[in-house]
Order: structure tokens, then sequence, then C-alpha cells
């Protein structure tokens, strides 16, 4: 009887962490400001400004901010 | 006297002897090759490293070109779009205005990212090993500089994203003629 219960205890702990697991990574692409120019579907009701949003997020996430990574100047073969 | 002779012969032959020791402890001048390979080294490593940081310019310069161009051709579909829901009766004063700061963004970012080229320009006139500690420092100057554009083009992004993207869906909420004069 307690043998099968801490086998439930530990099977609910498992999945409590698996669940914890899938929602951090669900979570995770969305509070990034670095991704994605808020492109989260776009339906104003107006086509010719959905267009256009729909137009400039995709330039918007065209480009990265990491381009300009400080770590690009890191050149481990000159020690720098 | 003879024993005066013999002093003297021994006295110039002791001499003879140093003077050997000292003209073949000058030998090792062939350390000279030595040291030139040694330059050699130095100098062949400080032009690899001025070739790594032009392709490291050459780099950065194109991530520019392609940022500005991005940025100026939103700029230009923001302005078509003004101009069409201006003449369409919207009232356009907010986004109009809000573009106006965005440019200054954009322009503070081409500006800063000048700064940094220069500064890793800077960094070539500093031989390592003649000036290491220069070079470093240089580096680190330009390293910073580069913090400030990336911060800048997360700067434009962000104003994209929460000022610009919600003044043009803002719009659609506007009934088209009843602000127009």
């Amino acid at each position: 009887m307690i043998k099968c219960t801490r086998i439930s205890i530990a099977a609910l702990v498992v999945l409590a962490l698996l669940l914890v697991a899938l929602v951090a990574t669900s979570c995770g692409g969305r509070t990034t400001t670095q991704q994605g120019a808020g492109t989260q579907g776009v339906n104003t009701g107006n086509p010719t400004i959905d267009n256009a949003i729909e137009k400039l997020d995709g330039q918007m996430d065209s480009v990265s901010s990491d381009d300009f990574n400080d770590s690009q100047l890191n050149d481990s073969e000159l020690g720098l | 006297m003879k024993k005066g002779v013999m002093t003297a012969a021994i006295a110039l032959a002791m001499m003879l002897a140093v003077g050997t020791a000292v003209a073949g402890g000058e030998q090792p001048r062939a350390s000279y090759p030595r040291s030139s390979a040694a330059e050699e080294r130095q100098d062949a490593r400080s032009e690899m490293l001025q070739q790594r940081i032009d392709l490291v310019i050459t780099r950065f310069n194109n991530n520019k070109e392609r940022h500005v161009a991005t940025y100026q051709a939103m700029k230009a579909e923001v302005q078509q779009l003004i101009s069409t829901l201006a003449a369409q009766g919207y009232d356009v004063a907010k986004i109009t205005s809000d573009l106006q700061t965005w440019d200054q963004m954009i322009i503070k970012f081409a500006q800063d990212y000048v700064s940094f080229i220069n500064l890793l320009e800077a960094t070539k006139a500093y031989i390592p090993y003649e000036s290491e500690g220069q070079f470093a420092a240089a580096l680190e100057q330009a390293r910073a500089q580069l913090r400030v554009c990336r911060q800048d083009s997360l700067d434009i992004r962000l104003y994209y994203q929460q000022t610009i993207r919600a003044d043009i869906a803002e719009l659609a909420s506007q009934k088209p003629g009843s602000t127009a004069p």
C-alpha cells in the first residue's frame, strides 16, 4: 500500500515537472522582444491597414539586432 | 730576470685566453637572426589581425546597410499609408509625429554606427605586442560602442512594435471623413 502511494507521488511529481517544462517552453518565445515584430495576426477590418501591417512586420522580422552582437568581435585564433 | 719573463709570458697568455673567450662569447650574436624571425612572426600576426579587423568591418557594414535599407523602406511604406489614409479623411497627426521620432532613432543608429567603425579602425593603429594594452583598450571601446548600436536597433524595433504598429492599427477604428476638414 505504502509502495503504491510512493509510486503515485513520484508519477505525479514527474507529470508536474513535465507540465512546468511545457508551459516554460511555450511562454519562452513570447516574452522576447527580439524575435517577431508583433505578428500575432492582423485583423483590424480594414484591408489597407491589415496589408500594410503585415508587410511592415515582415520587413522588421527580416533584420535582427543580433547582427550587432559584440560576440562577433571575438576571434579565438587571435586571442580576442 | 727569467722569473719576470715567465710571469710576463703567463700574463700575456692569460690575456689572450680571456680575449678569445670574450670574442667567443659574442658569437651568440647569431641570436640576431633568431630575434628577427620572432619579429617576422609578430609582423605576420599583426598583418593577419589587421586583415581580420577589415573583414569584421566589411561584415558589420553589410549588416548596417541591410538594417538602414530595411528601416528606410519601412518608413516609406508608412509614409505611403499616411498619404493614402489622409486622402480618405483619416486623422494621421499622431502617426505623422511618431514617424518623425522613429526617423530620429534611425538617424541615431546610423551615427552611432559610424562612431563604432571609427573606433574599430583605430584599433589597427596599435600593433599588438608593441602596444598590446592600447590595442586591447581600443578594442574594448569599439566593443562598448557596438553595444550602443545594438541597443539602438533594439529601440527601433521596440518603437515600431509598441508605437508605429499600434498607431496604424488604431487608425482602423476611426470613421474616415468625420474628422476631415
